[in-house]
């Protein structure tokens, strides 16, 4: 039996259900009101829900009038179309029924109204955007983006935006994470290449984060991970960065005060925007860095340039030899379809053009099985030409110019084209043959003046002698002192009487030390003597030491030991006998003093030329080796530059002293000249070696100079993306894993107002109630 | 509405049809003069009726003189009087009649000229009656073929005109109407004050009623959409509607329901009633519908 008693509770319910439904608008309204006032932080703490608006209050206010405006537009009269029609009679009786005057009437079966306020009331529920937050708030996240010369690569897009780059793909899964962060958040953007650089400190603005990572832009820098991590731990793991708080401190009072002060490590999201071309970093110590890899581009194909070496041919001096290396990254071999065109330039123009088709293997892969736990160890080696790996052309000096070495597709005739343009092309500045100049002050010297000789019949340097009495007044010498007329200075057996009388020259003192304070020229005499030395070390992987592979058997009758509390900072020692060491190299400002504590020759009564070390004979040819290191080294004798690689500062040296110097991307061209200040005593230096390319230094007198950036890396050149890393001991991977983020939930609420707003569309078409 | 059908009422091939038609009345109905139709009274055609007494004033010449013989009583012969018909066109011509394509009024023209046609033709008599709120112009009774012409003459110079009164216009036909006859009633029904009254008037007077209700497409099946404020073009009445599919329905059951409730009436009172659409060819209610109510042959 049905409870007859119900039915007309029922029917009363369902007779009201305006008012019902009203009701609910309303109790929906007032749980919003409530949520954005009083009942939020209850909210916050029991649900984890948040409502973060980003309407001003003022606003919130405004907002309950926009259903009011809507309920008086209802009563609005409905401006209607006339229409004459031949007799109303049927009408009438039709809209009689459906004709409501009474206004309770009207508005009960008014299913428009209702539905047209929850719309409303689901778009104030979405502006007031309330957030499920699963996780703890106040993260600290570190975006680290890679922006060197591989994130240049063209194969980071969909397909259907190809030539997308490696960065900009980067930069929009940075800016979508920020988009995610909650405003309680802080994040901080790193730029790294072989650098890294905050780009953005902490904050939790996200324009500014936008901004910071918008404005990265690309380099044709190498990568260097450790750089960028190292600053991003030391954001996380201030303790470890800074001073060491857990070992006992000085009692100076700070100590307590700072173990007080000190700070907790914050673990810390590094998310890293990379293709991943970088070593490994398996010592390094995370801390609380939890390191998430994001990875982009896809492919590996790429060929490029990586080594190109000049020079002199040995029979004929008028023709340079060009040796050049090219790579295949990919897994493809390249035949038929691969030439390099070299082209020589000299001052008036392009001199020289060759073609030479080559074809190159395809890179190998080697998986090893390293250890126990069964770790591969991938070993990649590039792809090169075939039959010879290196590519040899002879072309004629042009005196000064340059030389461009890029890739051709014998197909089109073009410009080989792959995804990483950067090492496709490389140039080699020639620069006429730059003497050394070398000053040279002392009396006779048979193994100085033999070694001198030979430099001067070679060409290389241009030699000035004075006698030891010239310091400090003769004219020449005083030059030396003001400008840097000389490239080098030799002091044998003789020394300037103070470090203000020394010359803005590399020096090379011999059997003497440059007065360095506090004894100033007092120093040579107060040093210990020593006797009966033999080279015990040297310094093999100093520049001046280039090709020296033994000292065994020098030997060296007299010399004396510089006290070590006289060095200055950037001192090494590069000769060290049995007792202390007899060969430094003492950086002044941006020369370099080197220093022999032991004369070559001696002179006893009245015998001049005695040898004092047998260092000319034994090991042999070693000493002409040295001094033709350091006439190249100190007296810049050279015939081609050096190719710098982005990122590292050029060293502009120039034979006279400029003022400044304007320097200018001549190819590719198109960017704006930098101006270099020169300041006295300071190399001049072009730090602005961010991408590949031929530049130009000119200066007042129309005079240029040219230096090529080329890329020569392997590293950046293998540009398929690692999708694995280890950082210490931690094997990161580069799957997209999904951030664990704050939920944003206002979508659903606009979703619930779309779907009123359609149900309200389809009542308003179907007319169920009019 | 349009001129071009006014110019062509009837077109000759329809005509030709419609020659051989005849009114036919489902009562037997006295008439004015003598035609070719049997009237309720006794009269002078071949046809025997009946007997009666012979009274003082009788016509002799009608005495049957063989009874008289036989019997030795005067009987009079009495024969079926044939008589014309009395056949009234009504027209109403009120604005409301001015709709539709063809307009509703056009479409009445047509009919009534068809109809007057075949009466005109069997030497019927035939009265045409154009009304709105009252009679507004009638045509007095015609009879023969060559008042054709007048009778179309008069059919082409109705215009739409004032707003009905259907009670008021019956009222007065049938006081001006002295006879009974066939009456053919030609509008939409659509009077606010209602049909009965009228209706009544006419079968009051014994008239063989076809009330034929003419409605054109646009009241059948409006087509109208959104926010409007409907005018009554006779009496500017308003009514504001919001037109939706509820309301189309509604107005469409309306529509059924006043058809129904006239149909109701006119068959209890024996009244033939006849429901046409504007889109409806005339020529195929003339010769079909009407044909099967009875009222032409």
């Amino acid at each position: 039996m049905r409870d007859l008693r119900n039915i007309p509770y029922l029917t009363i319910l369902l007779s009201s259900w305006f008012a019902l439904g009203l009701l609910a608008v309303l109790l929906l309204a007032l749980l919003l009101a409530a949520s954005l006032t009083f009942l939020g932080p209850w909210l916050e703490e029991n649900w984890s829900i948040t409502f973060p608006t980003p309407l001003p209050l003022v606003w919130w206010y405004v907002f309950p009038l926009i259903p009011l405006l809507l309920i008086l537009l209802y009563f609005l009269k409905l401006k209607r179309r006339a229409m004459h029609v031949p007799s109303t009679f049927l009408w009438k009786k039709s809209i009689e029924d459906l004709h409501v005057n009474s206004f309770f009437q009207w508005l009960r079966r008014n299913l428009l109204l209702i539905l047209q306020l929850l719309f409303l009331v689901g778009l104030g529920y979405a502006l007031a955007d309330p957030t499920y937050n699963s996780e703890a708030r106040g993260r600290h996240i570190i975006l680290m983006i890679d922006n060197s010369a591989s994130m240049s690569s063209t194969d980071a897009g969909e397909a259907q935006d190809q030539g997308r780059t490696r960065l900009e793909e980067a930069k929009r899964r940075a800016h979508r994470l920020v988009d995610q962060l909650d405003p309680s958040d802080q994040a901080m953007v790193i730029a790294f290449n072989d650098e890294a650089r905050t780009v953005q400190s902490y904050t939790n603005n996200k324009r500014d984060l936008h901004a910071a990572i918008e404005g990265i832009g690309p380099t044709h820098r190498r990568t260097d991970l450790e750089a960028a991590l190292a600053l991003a731990e030391g954001q996380a793991n201030p303790v470890r960065s800074g001073v060491d708080f857990t070992l006992p401190q000085a009692d100076d009072g700070m100590t307590a005060f700072r173990a007080t002060e000190r700070p907790e490590g914050l673990a810390t999201q590094v998310h890293i925007f990379t293709d991943g071309r970088f070593r490994e970093l398996p010592d390094f110590r995370l801390g609380n860095i939890r390191p998430r890899l994001e990875v982009v581009g896809s492919s590996a194909d790429n060929v490029g340039i990586v080594r190109l070496g000049l020079t002199r041919s040995e029979e004929e001096p008028d023709q340079f030899q060009l040796t050049l290396q090219v790579a295949n990254f990919g897994d493809e071999p390249i035949r038929d379809r691969l030439a390099v065109r070299l082209e020589v330039f000299n001052r008036l123009g392009r001199q020289d053009v060759r073609i030479e088709p080559f074809n190159l293997a395809p890179r190998q892969v080697r998986e090893t099985t390293v250890g126990t736990e069964g770790k591969v160890r991938r070993e990649e080696t590039p792809g090169l030409a075939t039959p010879q790996p290196f590519l040899v052309f002879t072309f004629k000096d042009p005196g000064q110019g340059h030389v461009r070495v890029s890739l051709l597709d014998r197909k089109t005739g073009r410009a080989w084209e792959d995804v990483f343009s950067v090492d496709d092309t490389a140039w080699l500045a020639i620069t006429p043959i730059r003497r050394a100049r070398i000053l040279r002050i002392g009396t006779a010297n048979d193994i100085l003046d033999a070694a001198l000789r030979a430099v001067v019949r070679q060409q290389r340097a241009v030699v000035t002698s004075l006698e030891p009495s010239a310091i400090p007044s003769d004219p020449v010498y005083r030059l030396s002192t003001q400008t840097e007329q000389f490239d080098l200075v030799i002091f044998d057996r003789c020394a300037p009487p103070s470090m203000e009388t020394m010359p803005y020259a590399n020096t090379l003192f011999i059997g003497q030390v440059p007065p360095l304070p506090p004894l100033g020229n007092e120093l040579w005499s107060k040093m210990q003597p020593m006797e009966d030395l033999y080279v015990k070390e040297f310094l093999i992987s100093h520049p001046l030491m280039r090709g020296i592979e033994t000292l065994q058997g020098m030997s060296i009758n007299q010399g004396r030991a510089l006290p070590p509390d006289v060095l200055p900072p950037r001192s090494s020692a590069l000769i060290e006998t049995q007792k202390e060491p007899v060969l430094w190299a003492l950086g002044r400002g941006r020369y370099t003093d080197l220093v022999m504590t032991f004369p070559l020759v001696v002179e006893e009564q009245g015998v001049k030329n005695i040898w004092n070390t047998n260092w000319p004979r034994q090991p042999a040819g070693t000493f002409p080796l040295f001094f033709d290191n350091v006439v190249l080294q100190l007296g810049r004798y050279k015939e081609y530059e050096d190719s710098t690689r982005p990122g590292e500062p050029k060293a502009l040296e120039l034979e006279v002293p400029v003022r400044s110097v304007e320097v200018r991307r001549l190819d590719p061209a198109g960017d704006a000249a930098v101006e270099i200040q020169s300041i006295p005593g300071r190399e001049l230096a072009f730090g602005d070696t961010d991408y590949v390319g031929l530049y130009e230094a000119s200066w007042a007198a129309g005079q240029t100079y040219l230096f090529a950036v080329n890329l020569f890396d392997s590293q950046e050149s293998m540009i398929e993306p690692r999708r694995e890393l280890q950082i210490g001991e931690e094997v990161v991977s580069g799957e997209e894993q999904p951030m664990r983020r704050r939920r944003e939930l206002w979508p659903w609420f606009v979703l619930a107002a779309l779907v009123v707003l359609v149900i309200e569309w389809i009542v308003y078409q179907r007319r169920i109630y009019v | 509405m349009s001129n071009t059908a006014e110019e062509s009422l009837l077109s000759p091939e329809f005509l030709a049809r419609l020659e051989q038609l005849e009114l036919v009345s489902r009562k037997i109905l006295t008439g004015r003069f003598k035609g070719d139709r049997l009237s309720k009274r006794k009269g002078t055609s071949v046809e025997f009726a009946d007997y009666k007494n012979y009274v003082v004033g009788d016509d002799l010449r009608f005495l049957d003189w063989n009874l008289f013989a036989r019997l030795d009583r005067l009987f009079i012969k009495l024969f079926q009087e044939e008589e014309d018909l009395h056949f009234s066109i009504l027209i109403d011509n009120s604005v409301s009649m001015d709709f539709g394509t063809p307009s509703k009024l056009h479409y009445a023209k047509q009919v009534a000229a068809a109809l007057a046609f075949v009466g005109l033709v069997n030497l019927d008599r035939v009265a045409l009656y154009v009304f709105n709120s009252d009679i507004a112009a009638e045509l007095s009774p015609l009879r023969g073929r060559r008042s054709v012409w007048r009778m179309m003459n008069f059919l082409q110079d109705i215009k739409p005109a004032g707003a009905g009164n259907l009670s008021k216009a019956m009222k007065n036909f049938v006081l001006k109407s002295s006879g009974r006859g066939i009456v053919v009633l030609l509008t939409d029904f659509m009077d606010k004050a209602g049909f009965e009254e009228p209706l009544r008037y006419l079968v009051a007077r014994q008239m063989d009623v076809y009330a034929i209700q003419i409605l054109s497409q646009e009241e059948i099946e409006p087509e109208l959409n959104g926010d409007l404020r409907l005018i009554d073009i006779e009496d500017n009445d308003v009514a504001e509607v919001t037109v939706s599919a509820a309301l189309i329905r509604r107005y469409k059951q309306n529509l059924a329901a006043f058809r129904a409730a006239l149909q109701e009436y006119c068959n209890r009172r024996g009244i033939c009633y006849v429901f046409t659409s504007t889109q409806q060819p005339f020529d195929q209610l003339v010769l079909t519908y009407l044909r099967q109510r009875g009222l032409v042959r």
